[in-house]
């Protein structure tokens, strides 16, 4: 049985998946190829469906390009009819509702081309700044728990040569392909991920180079091409098995603990970079990779405690069994072993030593622009400790940095308690 | 005269016919009745006291006539012939007269008869002597009831009301002998005197007897500084009941108050004092007489003395844990405050000075070990005291709160806590929950306020707060949700109809709702007497970990 | 070629888009969120509950009821209630971040025929507030207000609108992070005044 929303309920995951399942593996597309459909109009009055279509298939191939991953997509046509909608262009809401139908049931993933913002005036969105939406549509929600459908959305506003300063602006294409490269990551089942964060402020040259494509915000086109961080993790979801480069025999993994300064209390959300060990060339700040702690575990246990607090009437309106603020299940994804509460594994590329660093979230990647499994993030606990650097990382090893022990926090216990 | 036996006039019992009928044989003529005087003795008269007797007989025929035969009656009475009455009042002197009355018949043989008779005349009886006087309880007292008149011997008693205690009254003397003993109160009564005469004659007189009221207490028992004191000041005689008691000079005992004016209670609380103190004052008390009498006592003394010593209570202190905050109070009682506390030796690293002031000694130690070390304590009086004692600082662990049997106890205050990590250590994932134990009177109405500190961004903990009962059962309908009198939930949430009442089951998660941060609970204890029933702390998304921070504010428990 | 100066210059454009979780957005300071709203209030969620649209009945939606303290543009009721359309999956399970007990300061467009709406820029127009560590109402998007003020002293001044020398240093010297909400609330009231 398919159902739409059941994906929910974990914040997109740092450089790494979009979302984990009770297992702690990730969401990720049940066939490949994704198979996808375009709209059959234009997304502008300037750019047509054949140019929209190659663009689209462009973007895509950024990441199907990543040789150690097996991600591929294939055009299936253009968006199928279905009750409400026959022409295969989506030009009013209503079709848009008619399609997602589809979507939702796992039937189609439609990429659709909004010609002067109609559905997003429609939808309720600022059309005047949303550039475009895409992600998952539906899961399976029996095993194997995986993707099966996805959709996006473009505004053709931002692509119809018009910019009047006030209600209908103009971005660059490669600007726009850029915003929607970093969307198919979200499509293909990818989280944000964070790694030189200080480029919101200032970013050099290198600091830019190692930008991941999935970092929150896109601060420019250069985004566009992928970083070590986004090819180390679609190469992990979509783990290439075959031919002469493969995920295995390219990329080993660090792993370790995130801890508060007991030594014994993992902490999750805490963002951990790894950084190929500079040689002269900055490689530190071009080539990272990094991994929000916890990533596998979930953000919310649930509790029984507010199973029966806050009844609804009618029940149904408050699902699952009539109360609302009822946490009785907390969220459906995200593993409850709680080795994982504070545990990273980082794919990198083999062959080379890295160190490894933890810092917080920055505070504004929330909401939307989450990163890591808490939502809002967490500030790191106490003082991040000096980095540790590895041994040469080799293929297909894992390498454990152990724990990384947060100093000056809170203590394990309070007054009352011990261990 | 014609004496008739005057048949008609009563009727014949049968006993009598068939007497008659018996001497009578079987017929016949009736025999005559013999006249005979029945009466034996007169009353004796009164001087003065109109007289009136009548000398009886029994038999004859026909009318009587009585006479004088000899002797004479005495002065102003007289025989009437015909009834055979003797009236009149007697005049003087008194005595006896002697005489003797005849009665003679008219039948037809005529009968007489005789019979000598005396009547005495005696003078009025009369109680004689004054009314009997008050006294003192405890002082002498003999006083007589006299009387004079009628016939010796006379016979005393009280015939109304009573004695004052420990007086008493000789019946056959009239005399009244004390002392008034010392229940003695002030008496109205009668006594009455009766004669020998025939028939008696009686006399009474009103007598009010009066007791002196007196102040008895001349001093009162010790107090004890810092201890409740209550005493009754004593009086006696007079009418009770006391009233209007007053110091009238000198003065009580600080923290002892004026005696009560309608018990004659000394009560209150003495202040403290470095050595034993005493008091004097005057106390007057009225009674309930009218007018009321009054009595006071000079000097009534009251001595405090000085509480307990100063002493160092403290005999041993908890041991603590390194890394675990540790804060102790050192015990100090009697003398009197304020204390000024001070320590020789070295306390565990991170802990202390102690304050001077209220003893405690508080620190987060980081080193184990044991140090002893000297707490001394002076007090206002310059007493001073000194107890050896020791904190030894262990690694070993508090253990946990997160269940019944493991609650940390608490009471009124602010605490400040953390939901620690899930498992010890991470073996399993067991989100913490910390349980605290709290006890209240039933009736009592319970706060419990669970508030995560306001931080930029938010702080990670998002409380909730439950109250249950030693089973670990929730208390279904006891509590009130605070943010029910103000927040209008929005549909479909069930607004509480009843916001004000206690009828809301024991959860909260976010008590105002414009702070996510705080869960709070009001509770009205159940069931009787001292209750204990526990809070259990948890996060709303059921994870723990040691930045996890809260504080919880606890009122109205014991 | 990766360059500061490019970057500098698109920024200056607005042309760099923010990422949303599997949304996209471009850079809009406070100026040009007020202008696109049609309500800007602050209040404290209620209830927000996740449903299918009534007529559109594939789309996931999150209905929110805010209890409102303080309405700084527009009119809005002392609660105020909208539907805003999710098209993320994960946000149909956490109620697109709408929680009970926030409180939010929010920048609404106004409501389409379907009755669907957001805030203005999205995350931009959402602000959580909170307090700091010295007790200060502080508010901050879902951008860490990144730019937010970013040209309001020309656009201010251009408006003939005055700003206080509090307001006017810190239209100058923000760049990213908390804000106090006085602050805030003061220049949303005046943009929102000077627009009418």
């Amino acid at each position: 049985m398919l159902l739409a929303g059941s994906l929910a309920g974990v914040a997109a995951l740092a450089g790494g998946p979009l979302n984990v399942r009770d297992t702690g593996d990730a969401y990720v597309w049940s066939t490949l190829p994704i198979a996808y459909r375009t709209d059959n109009g234009p997304l502008s009055a300037t750019v047509n469906e054949t140019t929209a279509r190659g663009r689209v298939q462009s973007m895509f191939n950024v990441w199907q390009n990543v040789t150690t991953s097996n991600i591929a997509y294939t055009r299936a046509g253009f968006i199928s009819a279905t009750a409400g909608f026959s022409d295969g262009d989506v030009s009013t809401v209503a079709e848009f509702n008619a399609i997602e139908t589809d979507c939702g049931n796992g039937v189609q993933s439609p990429i659709v081309y909004d010609v002067g913002a109609t559905i997003f005036i429609g939808l309720g969105m600022d059309e005047t700044s949303i550039i475009g939406f895409a992600g998952p549509c539906a899961v399976n929600t029996v095993a194997p728990f995986q993707i099966v459908s996805g959709h996006a959305v473009m505004n053709g506003l931002f692509q119809d040569g018009i910019d009047n300063g006030v209600d209908n602006l103009e971005i660059t294409a490669a600007e726009f392909d850029a915003a929607f490269i970093h969307e198919f990551g979200h499509f293909s089942g990818l989280g944000h991920s964070q790694i030189n964060v200080n480029c919101q402020a200032f970013c050099g040259a290198d600091d830019l180079a190692g930008l991941p494509t999935m970092f929150p915000v896109l601060l420019d086109v250069s985004m566009g091409t992928l970083s070590d961080d986004d090819r180390a993790w679609i190469s992990r979801l979509y783990p290439q098995a075959t031919g002469g480069t493969t995920f295995a025999n390219s990329y080993g993994t660090i792993t370790g603990t995130v801890v508060f300064s007991d030594g014994l209390s993992h902490a999750q959300g805490v963002n951990v970079i790894a950084r190929r060990v500079d040689t002269g060339a900055n490689q530190d700040r071009t080539n990272a990779v990094s991994a929000v702690s916890g990533f596998k575990f979930t953000a919310n246990p649930g509790q029984s405690v507010t199973a029966d607090y806050l009844p609804c009437s009618p029940a149904a309106s408050c699902p699952p069994n009539g109360f609302a603020d009822d946490n009785s299940g907390g969220s459906a994804n995200g593993s409850r072993q709680s080795a994982d509460i504070g545990l990273f594994e980082i794919p990198v590329p083999a062959g080379f030593a890295y160190t490894v660093e933890v810092e917080s979230i920055d505070p504004g990647f929330n909401g939307g622009s989450r990163l890591g499994p808490l939502d809002p993030p967490v500030p790191m606990p106490g003082v991040a400790p000096a980095p540790v650097t590895t041994a040469v990382v080799t293929a297909g090893a894992a390498v454990s940095v152990g724990t990384i022990v947060l100093t000056g926090t809170d203590p394990r216990f309070d007054q009352f308690e011990g261990p | 005269m014609t004496k008739y036996l005057r048949i008609a006039r009563f009727t014949i019992g049968a006993a009598l016919l068939a007497a008659i009928a018996a001497c009578g044989g079987g017929g016949g003529q009736l025999q005559p009745v013999v006249l005979n005087i029945t009466i034996a003795t007169l009353n004796d008269g009164v001087l003065g006291v109109a007289y009136n007797q009548t000398v009886t007989v029994q038999g004859g025929s026909g009318a009587k006539t009585f006479s004088i035969s000899a002797g004479a009656l005495p002065a102003g009475l007289a025989l009437n012939a015909g009834t055979g009455a003797i009236t009149g009042t007697p005049v003087a002197p008194i005595g006896t007269s002697n005489f003797t009355v005849m009665v003679t018949d008219s039948g037809s043989t005529v009968q007489t008869d005789s019979q000598a008779l005396s009547i005495d005349i005696v003078n009025p009886l009369l109680i004689t002597s004054a009314a009997l006087p008050g006294t003192t309880i405890g002082a002498a007292y003999n006083h007589t009831v006299t009387a004079t008149g009628g016939t010796a011997p006379y016979t005393f008693s009280v015939s109304a009301g009573a004695l004052p205690a420990g007086l008493t009254l000789t019946a056959s003397t009239g005399a009244v002998a004390g002392p008034a003993t010392a229940t003695a109160t002030s008496q109205n009564l009668t006594i009455t005197v009766t004669d020998s005469s025939s028939p008696q004659l009686t006399a009474t007189q009103n007598e009010s007897i009066a007791i002196t009221l007196e102040v008895v207490t001349t001093s009162l028992p010790d107090a004890t500084a810092g201890v409740a004191y209550s005493q009754t000041l004593q009086a006696r005689g007079g009418t009770p009941p006391y009233v209007n008691w007053t110091r009238t000079a000198g003065s009580m005992p600080a923290g002892i108050a004026d005696p009560v004016a309608a018990t004659g209670v000394v009560a209150g609380t003495p202040s403290l004092v470095c050595t034993a103190a005493t008091a004097t004052f005057t106390a007057q008390v009225n009674d309930s007489a009218v007018p009321a009498a009054t009595d006071s006592q000079a000097g009534i003394g009251l001595t405090v003395n000085p509480g307990p010593a100063l002493a160092i209570t403290t005999t041993t202190l908890p041991n603590g844990v390194v890394g675990t905050a540790y804060d102790v109070f050192v015990q100090a009682s009697g003398g009197k405050p304020p204390y000024a506390f001070s320590t020789t030796g070295t306390l565990p690293s991170q802990l202390g000075p102690i304050d001077g002031l209220t003893g405690q000694i508080a620190g987060t130690p980081d080193t184990v070990e044991t140090r002893n070390f000297t707490v001394h304590v002076s007090d206002s009086c310059g007493a001073n005291d000194s107890q050896a004692l020791s904190i030894t600082i262990n690694a070993v662990s508090l253990g946990r709160n997160d269940s019944i049997g493991t609650a940390t106890t608490l009471s009124n205050g602010t605490f400040a806590a953390s939901i620690s990590p899930s498992g010890d250590p991470n073996t399993a994932f067991a989100p913490d929950v910390d349980v605290y134990r709290v006890t209240a009177n039933a009736g009592a109405i319970v706060t419990i306020n669970v508030v995560a500190p306001g931080l930029s961004p938010p702080s990670v903990l998002d409380p909730v707060v439950e109250i249950v009962n030693a089973g670990n059962v929730r208390f279904p309908n006891n509590c009130r949700d605070p943010g029910d009198n103000t927040i209008v939930p929005p549909s479909p949430v069930i607004q509480d109809a009843t916001p004000a009442a206690f009828d809301d089951q024991c959860v909260n998660d976010d008590i105002d709702l414009g702070v996510t941060r705080d869960s709070m609970l009001e509770f009205q204890v159940p069931g009787a007497g001292a209750v204990t029933f526990f809070v259990r702390v948890l996060s709303f998304d059921g994870n723990a970990r040691p930045d996890y921070l809260y504080e919880i504010t606890i009122s109205g428990a014991n | 070629m990766k360059r500061v100066l490019l970057l500098l210059a698109m920024i200056a454009c607005a042309a760099p888009a923010w990422a949303q979780s599997s949304a996209l957005t471009i850079p809009r300071n406070l100026e040009q969120l007020t202008s696109r709203s049609a309500v800007v209030l602050r209040g404290t969620v209620i209830s927000a509950r996740v449903e299918k649209h009534p007529q559109l009945t594939a789309l996931d939606t999150v209905v929110v009821t805010m209890q409102v303290a303080e309405t700084l543009k527009g009119r809005a009721a002392n609660a105020f209630t909208f539907r805003q359309y999710i098209w993320d999956i994960r946000d149909a399970r956490n109620a697109a971040g709408y929680r009970k007990g926030q409180e939010l300061l929010l920048m609404m467009i106004a409501p389409s025929e379907y009755g669907l709406s957001s805030p203005a820029g999205l995350e931009q127009g959402r602000f959580a507030i909170s307090r700091d560590s010295k007790g200060r109402e502080v508010a901050v998007n879902g951008r860490d207000n990144f730019r937010l003020l970013d040209g309001i002293s020309a656009q201010v001044a251009a408006k003939g609108i005055p700003l206080s020398p509090r307001t006017a240093s810190l239209v100058q010297k923000h760049v990213k992070g908390p804000v106090e909400v006085r602050d805030l609330t003061a220049l949303i009231r005046e943009l929102a005044q000077a627009g009418e």
